[in-house]
């Protein structure tokens, strides 16, 4: 969760101070230009480490338990 | 440099023969399985949002706006980096209910006829700019590949070869569920080309147009100024607009939603998508810069959207140019392609299908795929209309603002889906229609009225909003959007339906709330049910489809689970027809109970529990601790030694623990959930009786269960909980066995009693007697006469049997102690039992009654063996006096299941059945007064009782009695291992 929340708040961030990362961008040392990238590659490997199968079972869990095999056997004829 | 329209229609039909190839050699099946089904395929498959303003007109916003560029690839990322917010629980929802589009997901939280096809029309006005965009792109580049072509002609080719590709391979079928493999991988490959095509124009800028890395670098820091001046710097309001406009892009475009969720099921690629897309977007936006700066460096002049196609011309190289314009022409077409298909089925379901009755007889799945054929022809022929209206140069950027500032409309709604339970269909309309007037005021209106003016005056088209205006329609429109909506949601009350469908939504909440209890009984009622709405055929079509993905029978008739069938129903009817529809047909034919009130039923204990089992493994926090306890609660009561079971007030069984299904030999699953009646008779007339009756409380009585005689114990109560009021708990014990052995106690009692008073009899009767005798024998020393003698003699026989008696009383008496002085030894049973016969044979009232000990050798019991020749004396003596003169008593021993078994058998007068059962009781006997004591048996009884053996009998064979006596073996081996070698009998 910790990590849901770091990325929450980076996105978050850029969101509000957007214009003054455009200013540093665009005055800052052309030649250095690619720079920019590395905290969006940072973002994405922070991101592909929080993306845990964890994320998939619980994204698919009412898929799974549609699926699955309730504990009552499928017979419902009632005894007499 | 120009390229010839042979060349342009050689390169155009190669890329789209290698499309059209790839997916129809997906549909047949000749591409490999581990290729097209590859989660990397399906993943960069969403590349298709990359469309002509990623390939275009971001190069056209970086020239212009500088570093802002970077907005559109990140904007758009940032959806699926924060996709726990939104992407996770869009998915969890449209994947669990098959939804598939938009408007689907409006129209199930928001459940309203009208929702769908407002969203549905709202999403095709506001995206028919994009298409056209796309057309325009495609033109465009032409135009500067050869001026002399009509752009027009080739336009309108392109969007015909566009219509057939979509019908071919994106309307195959008429489900949602179905999905089109083919158009997937057609998709994932353009994506991958698009991609390296890019990337190969953007490499070829810094090694053939610079030179390298360093001399690009050294050609940006010598010409600083050069690139400076021209930019435009954003201010802070348009850029976070911008930022705010690619990110609901990227979620609430059609393209994206129908790539995403509607064709593909797998919750793993979304999962994976979070950090493939922006990887993706990535790689697109590392190109733009070095292509902006090449086509700088070599002074081109055209409009710098087309700089990707113009650097090749520019600088001569027909290699890139080509490779430029293909991958272009990708962008532009997938776009195309898969917007028109989702705008397809949104309109489909939402707009045309309620609107139009299918006439009874027509084969309604031929229907739909017709009419989705249809509408992408006409979609796309409305979008090439737009298209024609446009002026040549007409900015990409500034005519997808009208698009995405439409498209941005739709995130306060969607946001609510999630995060707002009290959020209305009030609410959303006045939020939609709020928010788009103030986007047709000032986007769409400005557009059309210049193609208006355009038209009437034959003047060429002039739609350049600058940012300031993109930013005040998004920010004031978004405005709006939320301020009604929220306004209005707050004014105005939520329905029960829409409640319900929040609680479903709503991403804290993965619990189903309940929903009610079907008027169906079953599902041949409800298939009937459906029968009216949709046909037998496709009836019978949708209920065999929702019980093969269900594990239930077709006999099946448990409420919750027809509940599932249903839920599983409106799931596979809304992947067909839409949510609203779908919604609409399940709600109207599969209605639920009503009470008296007007309210559905209350949900039974068991269905709540249903729920919750599906639930688990994703409850967190204080809710799984809580959901622990009411296992642990659960378990206790299943595990309970004691049968329990409750039922509501209209007698339907809500528990049935496992001593209830153990007593009654009725599984729980076979009753729980219905009425009591359904139980056998002879259970059913007991229960019944017994709840029914509010005077009685406990109920001791005799019950059959399976033939047997058993004593049960009732007890009931009421539950007092708000919620289950008026249900009853019934208890009930089987004392059957306590009963036994308080008999058995109360037995012992009384036997211990009569040895204590046995005991002290004896004692007190001893001594006189001893006194008798000792005057019998003085009478016989000091008298000679015949008489006297004959009398003393007499008195001492007569003591000695009093002694006798006494001796006997005092023995049984002790028999409940061990001796402990006497050690338990191997005691060898044949040896014993031919002493006994030996013993016997000295007395005078053998009666010529032959003995024949059958034992076997080797038998041996642990124990004492003065008491056990006692028991085969007493029972040998018995069976002798029973016997007839010259009879044979037969004495046989085996070894069986790890017992001794000694059977004693005699040819005399038998015994009856009456006394067989009293045989062993102390005092009682058969024999003449004077003959017997009635405690031989008993004190045997007791004896063996000690050896922790048992003794029992019945008739023997024709005539006579057999005595049976079984006392546990010793191993043979430990014989030999202790030192009772020396045996009991050879001291």
């Amino acid at each position: 969760m910790l990590i849901e929340r770091l990325i929450t708040f980076i996105v978050l961030g850029f969101f509000i101070f957007v214009a003054d990362f455009s200013s540093w961008w665009q005055y800052s040392d052309l030649s250095e230009w690619y720079r920019n990238y590395l905290v969006w590659i940072g973002l994405i490997i922070i991101c592909y480490i929080a993306s845990t199968r964890l994320d998939a079972r619980r994204l698919s869990a009412d898929e799974e338990t549609r699926q699955q095999q309730p504990p009552e056997p499928s017979s419902s004829e009632p005894p007499k | 440099m120009t390229f010839s329209l042979a060349q342009l229609f050689a390169m155009g039909f190669v890329y789209l023969v290698t499309l059209f190839g790839s997916a129809y050699a997906t549909e047949k099946g000749w591409l490999p399985k581990s290729f097209t089904g590859h989660p990397f395929i399906r993943v960069i498959s969403l590349g298709v949002f990359a469309g002509a303003i990623a390939f275009y007109g971001s190069i056209g916003l970086a020239a212009e706006y500088g570093s802002s560029y970077l907005l559109y690839f990140f904007g758009s990322s940032a959806a699926f980096l924060v996709a726990p917010l939104l992407l996770y629980p869009l998915g969890r929802i449209a994947l669990a209910h098959n939804l598939g589009s938009l408007a689907d997901v409006f129209a199930f939280r928001y459940p309203a006829p009208w929702v769908g096809g407002l969203i549905s029309l709202l999403m095709l006005f506001g995206v028919l700019p994009l298409i056209a965009l796309q057309i325009h792109a495609v033109s465009g580049t032409v135009h500067l590949l050869n001026q002399e072509i009509s752009e027009d002609g080739l336009a309108l080719i392109f969007c015909v070869t566009m219509t057939v590709f979509a019908i071919l391979f994106g309307a195959r079928h008429a489900s949602t569920k179905d999905k089109h493999e083919g158009l997937i991988v057609a998709l994932g490959l353009e994506s991958i080309f698009k991609l390296v095509a890019f990337i190969a124009v953007a490499l070829y800028a810094v090694y053939g147009v610079f030179g390298g890395f360093y001399e690009l670098n050294t050609w940006l820091y010598d010409n600083q100024v050069l690139t400076d001046h021209i930019v435009v710097e954003l201010s802070e309001g348009p850029s976070r607009s911008i930022l705010l406009m690619f990110f609901a892009a990227a979620i609430a475009l059609p393209h994206m939603f129908h790539i995403l969720l509607t064709e593909n099921d797998d919750a793993s690629l979304i999962v994976a998508s979070r950090w493939a897309f922006p990887l993706y977007m990535l790689g697109l936006s590392l190109c733009v810069p070095p292509i902006l700066w090449a086509a700088t460096k070599l002074g081109v002049s055209a409009s710098p959207e087309f700089h990707a196609i113009s650097l090749g011309l520019a600088s001569g190289n027909r290699e890139i140019t080509f490779l430029a314009f293909i991958a272009g022409f990708a962008a532009a077409s997938g776009v195309l392609i898969v917007i028109t298909l989702a705008l397809a089925s949104m309109s489909l379901h939402h707009v045309l299908l309620p609107l139009y009755r299918v006439r009874e007889g027509t084969d309604f799945y031929s229907f739909l795929l017709s009419m989705r054929r249809l509408l992408i022809v006409a979609i796309i022929a409305a979008a090439y209309g737009l298209y024609r209206l446009l002026r040549q140069d007409q900015s990409l950027i500034s005519l997808g603002i009208v698009t995405f500032v439409a498209v941005l409309q739709f995130l306060p709604g969607l946001l609510s889906v999630f995060y707002w339970r009290n959020a209305n269909r009030v609410g959303l309309l006045a939020g939609l229609v709020a928010g788009f007037v103030v986007w047709f005021l000032m986007l769409l209106f400005p557009l059309l009225s210049d193609i208006v003016n355009a038209t009437r005056f034959d003047s060429p088209l002039l739609f350049e909003p600058n940012p300031g205006v993109w930013h005040m329609a998004a920010m004031s429109s978004l405005l709006a959007n939320s301020f009604a909506f929220i306004l209005f949601s707050v004014f105005t009350e939520p329905t029960q339906e829409e409640l319900k469908a929040a609680a479903v939504c709503m991403s804290d909440s993965p619990i189903q709330p309940y929903q009610g209890e079907l008027l169906a009984r079953s599902v041949t009622e409800m298939k009937s049910s459906m029968d009216q709405a949709i046909g037998e055929t496709a009836s019978a079509q949708q209920m065999q489809m929702a019980l093969s993905e269900l594990p239930f029978a077709r006999d099946e008739r448990r409420p919750f689970a027809l509940l599932k069938i249903r839920n599983q129903v409106e799931s596979n009817l809304s992947s067909l027809v839409g949510q609203t529809i779908a919604h609409g047909i399940v709600s109207g034919f599969l209605p639920f109970k009503k009470d008296e009130l007007g309210q559905n039923t209350t949900e039974s204990v068991h269905n709540m529990e249903s729920r919750f089992e599906d639930y688990q493994s994703q409850l967190t926090g204080l809710a799984a601790e809580l959901d622990n306890l009411r296992r642990y609660h659960r378990q206790i009561l299943q595990d309970l030694p004691t049968a329990v079971f409750s039922v509501d007030t209209q007698l339907k069984v809500l528990t049935w623990n496992r001593a209830m299904e153990e007593l009654t030999g009725i599984p729980a699953a076979t009753i729980v959930d219905y009425k009591l009646e359904n139980l056998s008779s002879e259970w059913y007339h007991l229960l019944y009786d017994f709840i029914i009756t509010d005077s009685i409380d406990r109920l001791k009585m005799e019950f059959a269960v399976r033939a047997e005689p058993r004593l049960l114990y009732l007890h009931k109560s009421l539950v007092g909980i708000s919620r289950n009021e008026g249900d009853t708990v019934v208890v009930i014990e089987d004392v059957t066995d306590e009963q036994i052995l308080e008999r058995q106690l109360m037995h012992n009692q009384r036997l211990a009693s009569i040895g204590q008073l046995a005991a002290g009899v004896a004692h007190e009767i001893g001594n006189p007697i001893t006194g008798i005798a000792c005057l019998a024998q003085n009478l016989r020393i000091e008298t000679e006469q015949p008489e006297l003698l004959e009398i003393s003699t007499e008195i001492l026989q007569q003591t000695e049997r009093v002694s006798g008696i006494l001796e006997s009383l005092v023995n049984f008496a002790h028999g409940g102690n061990l001796d402990t002085k006497r050690p338990s030894v191997p005691v060898d049973i044949l040896q014993c039992v031919n002493e006994a016969i030996n013993l016997l044979n000295l007395s005078t009232d053998a009666k010529g009654v032959s003995y024949r000990n059958n034992c076997v050798s080797g038998l041996f019991v642990l124990g004492d063996g003065q008491r056990l020749l006692q028991v085969f004396v007493n029972v040998l003596a018995n069976a002798r006096d029973a016997s007839n003169e010259n009879d044979e008593i037969v004495v046989k021993g085996l070894l069986v299941d790890e017992l001794v078994q000694i059977e004693i058998t005699d040819q005399g007068h038998g015994i009856s059945a009456d006394d067989l059962r009293q045989m062993f009781e102390p005092f009682y006997t058969t024999k003449d007064p004077g003959q017997g004591t009635g405690l031989g048996l008993a004190i045997v009884t007791s004896i063996i009782d000690e050896h922790h053996g048992s003794i029992f009998a019945e008739p023997g064979g024709s005539k006579g009695t057999c005595i049976t006596i079984k006392l546990p073996s010793f191993d043979r081996e430990e014989i030999q291992l202790t030192s009772a070698s020396n045996s009991l009998f050879s001291s």
